[in-house]
């Protein structure tokens, strides 16, 4: 899965280094100064990359928690994000971090305390008002969980800050760490689901759907709080079909009632990620098809996304009656 | 096409018998071989010559699949005619690293220090050659670093130091591990293609061998690249090229036909159940 280890001498005798050294003992390990030696240089594909990347273990300098995305968020007022890894070990194809990233490597930062710090400082500067902590911004939260360890160490240290919600974003299975410990009240697990026809043809390396289901299913019973992501919704001749089934199979296996939230989004991308994928993948359908460019953003024509919008919503609303949606397009 | 670019004739000699490769004719500033695969730059010793052979190359004959450096270098007690692969090569002088990523398990890597001048005093941490950064540093600027690659045979060691080697002895060393170092080439090579998707392989053939619109029409710049683009989606989505023929007998004007095009992108929606 990786194909050598990059290690920034600094991090060299962190105890957490050591951990994730011991995954890949008989890789090959060469030591850099800064992890940008190898990370975002320039000549780098990302689609040649992506085939067997390097994982590249590292200290993160500077801010650690960034202000969120406009339309990040799912509640509360103050929205942040923080990502203890850069990149995703899944291959989705309509991943931003292909435009974001000219590496495909996996960088994961070791430093989680300095993480941690700057979280608190964070929750203080809010003044008592509720504050969103964002994970999977930058990486899926849990797919590389059994190497980090990154949820295992963050979400106990969420009991002590009431006022502070975590979300992780994630398609990952990889919920064993969770199902260890009682659940927290201010920790959401939000899934990304897909039709299984688009999570069968691009969402390469990921669960598949009906896994995501069950862990989501696991995770409710175990009292945790879980959300659903239908977030990129895909255009295609059958997606109606597609996101019918989907929806009844949310209703079959999970606990509708009890989901945080249901988040719908259109498919779209900011025109320069979207001119870099296209020419990364010229062949692919899914930069071809009913796309156009809108106030800087890539995305369906107003008419087709409304209509992707507007059919899920009335599904999820049919389906489950008391669910809370947000609509981002 | 697999680019080899080598400092010294005598290590040029063994790779060029071994792949059979003709003189090229031309008047190149640098002696040039080549074959249907391959083709072989003799750049002279040090960085710079190396550096401008380099983009040479790439000035004459574009792109290519691959380019690997081939050289001697020096180790502090590494076995003469040891074959290794870069995966870190420094610039002496400037104290600047670039990382070339390992594509093949099984090789043999190292850290590869390019210097000015003949080394006899070596660190154990890593070997010694005088090209490894110029070729880097000059190849980057016009490929990906996934297709640079330099190997390595080592050449002398505290116990046989450079001052004895003369070309005969390097001509020697080199053809011991020419066949080696070749199928590294080989294997490199492989890996890259593997990594590449036959799908894009096949629509790339495809891109470039349907419709030229310049040819059957007078085409603007713009409307020249609007149409590449409209095209591209076009063969992405998998609708027929032949539906375009049918259309451009209907739309005399190009406006019009490239407009066509795009109504259809945007509101006939891709069918997955056709796609594998």
């Amino acid at each position: 899965m990786v194909a050598q280890v990059y290690l920034e001498e600094g991090v060299r005798n962190h105890v957490r280094t050591k951990k994730l050294l011991k995954h890949y003992s008989e890789k090959p390990i060469l030591y850099i100064d800064r992890h940008q030696e190898v990370f975002n240089p320039r000549g780098q594909n990302f689609r040649l990359q992506k085939q067997k990347p390097s994982l590249i273990i590292a200290e993160k300098h500077g801010t650690r928690v960034h202000p969120a995305p406009s339309a990040y968020g799912t509640g509360g007022k103050q929205h942040f994000y923080f990502s203890h890894m850069l990149n995703c070990v899944y291959d989705c194809r309509y991943c931003f971090l292909q435009g974001m990233y000219r590496s495909a490597n996996y960088l994961v930062f070791v430093n989680f305390e300095d993480f941690v710090k700057d979280i608190e400082d964070t929750i203080k500067g809010a003044g008592g008002e509720q504050v969103w902590f964002y994970s999977g911004y930058d990486c899926d939260s849990l797919a590389f969980e059994p190497v980090t360890g990154f949820a295992e160490f963050f979400i106990p240290k969420f009991s002590q800050w009431p006022n502070a919600i975590l979300e992780l974003r994630t398609k990952s299975t990889q919920i064993r760490s969770l199902l260890a410990r009682e659940p927290l009240e201010n920790v959401v697990v939000a899934f990304s689901l897909n039709s299984e026809s688009i999570a069968n043809k691009i969402e390469e390396r990921a669960p598949s759907v009906e896994k995501r289901l069950e862990a989501m299913r696991k995770l409710q019973e175990a009292g945790w709080k879980v959300a659903a992501r239908l977030d990129p919704l895909i255009w295609y001749a059958e997606f109606e079909q597609g996101y019918d089934d989907l929806i009844q199979r949310m209703v079959e296996q999970l606990d509708c009632q009890a989901l945080h939230s249901v988040t719908l989004g259109s498919f779209r991308l900011p025109d320069g990620f979207f001119k870099i994928l296209a020419k990364l993948f010229p062949e692919h359908w899914l930069f071809a098809s009913g796309i156009q460019s809108r106030e800087g953003q890539h995305g369906y024509t107003e008419k087709v996304t409304q209509l992707l919008l507007d059919c899920c919503e009335d599904k999820v609303k049919q389906s489950m009656p008391c669910t809370k949606i947000y609509r981002h397009q | 096409m697999i680019n080899i670019l080598v400092a010294l004739n005598c290590e040029a000699k063994p790779l060029r018998q071994l792949l059979k490769l003709r003189s090229m004719q031309d008047s190149a500033p640098w002696r040039c071989y080549a074959n249907d695969q391959y083709r072989l730059i003799v750049t002279g010793s040090g960085s710079l010559n190396m550096a401008m052979a380099t983009s040479w190359l790439f000035g004459a004959y574009g792109k290519a699949s691959l380019w690997v450096n081939v050289g001697s270098v020096g180790h502090k007690h590494a076995e003469i005619g040891q074959v290794v692969i870069a995966s870190k090569i420094k610039d002496y002088r400037s104290g600047q690293v670039w990382f070339t990523p390992i594509l093949l398990n099984s090789s043999s890597t190292a850290t590869v220090c390019s210097v000015e001048r003949v080394q006899t005093q070596f660190s154990d941490l890593q070997f010694y050659d005088m090209e490894a950064a110029g070729f880097v540093q000059a190849a980057l600027k016009f490929t990906e670093r996934e297709r640079i690659h330099s190997i390595k045979i080592v050449s002398d060691n505290q116990e046989e130091q450079s001052e004895d080697l003369d070309e005969k002895r390097l001509l020697e060393i080199v053809e011991a591990s020419a066949e080696s170092v070749l199928g590294t080439v080989q294997q490199i090579h492989d890996s890259l293609l593997l990594r590449v998707s036959s799908s894009e392989v096949r629509f790339a053939s495809k891109i470039d061998t349907d419709i030229e619109l310049g040819k059957l029409r007078r085409v603007s710049s713009a409307q020249e690249h609007r149409w590449r683009e409209l095209k591209r989606r076009w063969l992405a989505v998998g609708w027929s090229i032949n539906d375009i023929h049918g259309a451009l007998a209907v739309h005399k004007s190009t406006t019009n036909l490239l407009d066509w095009m795009e109504a259809e992108l945007l509101t006939k929606p891709v069918s997955l159940e056709a796609k594998p």
